[in-house]
């Protein structure tokens, strides 16, 4: 029996070691298999967590932009909505013509490293050719919070010059801001804040220095046109429902062609502009929401802003436009608009104002189509045909 | 007056899509805040068997994600668990000449979650702030073990994101250290799983985890995030959860507001774990 007790023993530990001796092995490859896991895992944490990084960084750029893709109908041959020119030539009246092509292809990409500093630079591609549009660089000193922007960017007069060309109902700003500020852009240095006063309505002081003339005058890229620089201040009032605000424009005209007083001392002319505006939102049952706006622009400007001399006169300029906008339901919105501009209210039959109705569609969340009809009207015997259907399709990035 | 014609043939015919561009026998959508996703879902599922023939879809992806989409027009109502910013309101304004329709339709209590095997059960907002700008990194220095603070949180889009932001970290950037993730159902796992993490997110998801109490200051009291402390406003974090419109609702949007509004509808809030909002008038009116 004793015998048979050892034996059996020995063969558990026999087996007992035999078995430890199977398992070892199997618990080692287990063991290293958890190991190749973990560092595996490790591995996939290091490359997400670069990954991240990575991606956080691209968060900071914010590329945005818009196509505006046109068709133009109108009775005037050499007249160009777009330009916000017409002709008045005989030759050109009642022919009629109709083109398509792109009006504005806008890239924006902005970027903002910290929540006080950012830059931005926009390009614009059309027939003509790629121009930069704007190029800045703004910081917010963070305990005063005004915001300080130097470089080439939209003027501050108004609301519409501001108000980007992807976001308008019509395709073409007002002629009065197409007249007295070509381009909307210049260079210079601004500084704005806004205050939210009673969590209810908002107050925005905004004042700018710039070079004057803008990015369409012809000596843009490479001068500034004059010595002094025209300075833009300007006062908005959100109170949600109506938003309203103040500019005026204090500038000079530089005049190289006044032969009169020595190169040395070009002469100059004052080039004043004062504008109210105003935004009335409303909503109307089942229709939507819907607004109505207007800016009223005066100044005084040289009577002949090419070849001025010192001796000539200035004009008082007067500009008007009214929009009153509705939405149809959620798709479709209705568009109106008063466009009146005087150049020189001393002088009879130069006014011009033009009536323009349309509809946008609203394709989807990017895109949307508008159809839009206008008839400017010259006053006394300057009145030319040149009325026009556009049909444009504005694409967002 | 061809010209006239035509154009007024044209317009005609884009005037007639607006009678086929109707909300009518469509479905209601819902899009927005993760924190409010399962609120929204429960909502949606007991209308629907009270209101047969309404069709409701809701899905997440955060506030900002939300209110794009109410901007975009790829959504009737957007769920937020912050208010629109500024921004948001000047584009749906550019948009819709419209700020926007607010609806406060429940409240939070927004919760601080740790392992439940922590013996931290209480913080201030300060030392919640100290933690995640990254000063504070030892749970050693809150009166817990000498261990490093794993750090969870969520994504930039997250309207949870911008309140804790905004609440509790006074604007200042969230340190690098923060593990971003896709909802506060994964931060509530992640720090259920981890000894030494702590997270944030809405009360209704904090199960397997310990909820903290906050205090305002070092030297006031902590109060937890319970139905009591939240509605008397005792609870230093909690916030409104909205339900944003484009305009003011009508037909079956406001029909469906009014419900969520009325006594049935914030039930549902309490099942889920939410809080009611004090009982106002109805919607729109």
């Amino acid at each position: 029996m004793t015998l048979i007790r050892y034996a059996l023993c020995a063969s558990l530990l026999m087996g007992g070691a035999h078995w430890a001796k199977g398992e070892e092995p199997e618990s080692d490859s287990l063991y290293d298999q958890l190991n190749q896991v973990t560092d595996q895992m490790a591995g996939v944490q290091e490359r997400l967590a670069i990954a991240e990084s990575d991606i956080a960084k691209l968060k900071k750029v914010k590329i945005t932009g818009y196509v505006q893709a046109r068709y133009e109908y109108h009775d005037d041959a050499i007249g160009s909505p777009a330009l916000g020119t017409t002709s008045s030539d005989k030759k050109n009246q009642g022919q009629l013509l109709n083109r398509f092509f792109i009006r504005r292809t806008r890239l924006k990409a902005a970027f903002q490293a910290s929540p006080n500093a950012a830059g931005a630079v926009s390009f614009d591609g059309s027939a003509s050719g790629v121009s930069l549009k704007d190029a800045y660089v703004s910081v917010t000193e963070p305990w005063s919070q005004l915001t300080f922007t130097l470089g080439q960017f939209n003027w501050l007069f108004g609301y519409e010059i501001s108000f980007s060309s992807s976001k308008r109902e019509f395709p073409e700003r007002a002629r009065w801001a197409r007249t007295l500020f070509p381009g909307e852009r210049d260079r210079g240095v601004k500084v704005e804040t806004s205050f939210l006063v009673e969590d209810r309505y908002t107050l925005g002081l905004q004042a700018g220095l710039y070079n004057g003339n803008g990015v369409d005058d012809k000596s843009f890229n490479s001068n500034d046109p004059n010595k002094s620089k025209d300075v833009i201040a300007r006062a908005t009032c959100g109170l949600g429902f109506l938003d309203f605000g103040v500019s005026g424009y204090w500038g000079k005209q530089f005049n190289p062609s006044d032969q009169s007083i020595p190169a040395q001392q070009p002469s100059t002319t004052d080039k004043i502009r004062y504008g109210v505006d105003a935004q009335y939102f409303y909503e109307l049952p089942r229709l939507g929401g819907g607004v109505l706006k207007g800016e009223l622009v005066a100044g005084k400007e040289p009577k002949n802003a090419k070849g001025f001399l010192s001796g000539d006169t200035t004009r008082n300029v007067l500009g008007l436009d009214i929009v009153w906008a509705q939405n149809l339901r959620e798709r479709f919105q209705w568009i109106s608009r008063l466009d009146f501009y005087d150049p020189d209210r001393d002088t009879e039959q130069d006014q011009t104002t033009t009536y323009g109705l349309g509809l946008i569609y609203f394709w989807d969340g990017n895109s949307k189509l508008k159809l839009i009809y206008e008839i400017p009207k010259t006053a006394g015997k300057n009145e030319v045909k040149d009325n026009t259907i556009t049909l444009e399709w504005v694409y967002t990035i | 007056m061809k010209r006239i014609t035509a154009f007024i043939v044209a317009a005609s015919l884009m005037v007639a899509g607006i009678a086929v561009s109707g909300s009518a026998g469509r479905a209601i959508t819902i899009k927005g805040s993760d924190t409010m996703v399962i609120l929204g879902q429960r909502w949606a599922e007991v209308y629907m068997k009270e209101h047969p023939g309404i069709v409701i879809q809701v899905t997440g992806g955060g506030s900002g994600t939300g209110i794009a989409a109410l901007i975009n027009g790829t959504t009737d109502i957007c769920q937020a668990s912050r208010p629109m910013k500024p921004a948001e309101k000047t584009k749906m304004k550019e948009r819709y000449f419209t700020q926007g329709t607010e609806i406060p339709v429940a409240k939070d209590g927004m919760t601080v979650y740790v392992s439940e095997s922590n013996p931290v059960s209480q913080l201030t907002i300060e030392q919640l702030r100290k933690i995640y700008v990254g000063e504070i990194t030892s749970w050693k220095d809150l009166g817990g073990p000498d261990a490093d603070i794993n750090l969870y949180g969520r994504e930039n889009n997250s309207g949870t994101y911008v309140f804790f932001k905004d609440n509790v970290l006074e604007g200042e950037d969230f340190a690098p250290a923060v593990a971003t993730l896709p909802g506060t159902a994964s931060v509530v796992n992640a720090v259920s799983k981890d000894p030494n993490g702590i997270g944030y997110g809405g009360a209704a998801y904090a199960k397997g985890v310990k909820q903290c109490a906050v205090a305002v200051a070092a030297d006031s009291v902590a109060y937890p995030p319970t139905k009591e402390m939240v509605e008397n406003g005792k609870y230093p974090l909690a916030r409104d959860l909205y339900w944003y419109l484009r305009t003011k609702p009508e037909g079956d949007i406001k029909k469906l507001v009014d419900w969520v509004l009325s006594p049935s509808g914030q039930a549902v809030v309490t099942e889920t774990g939410y809080f009611p909002v004090a009982s106002k008038a109805t919607a729109g009116k």
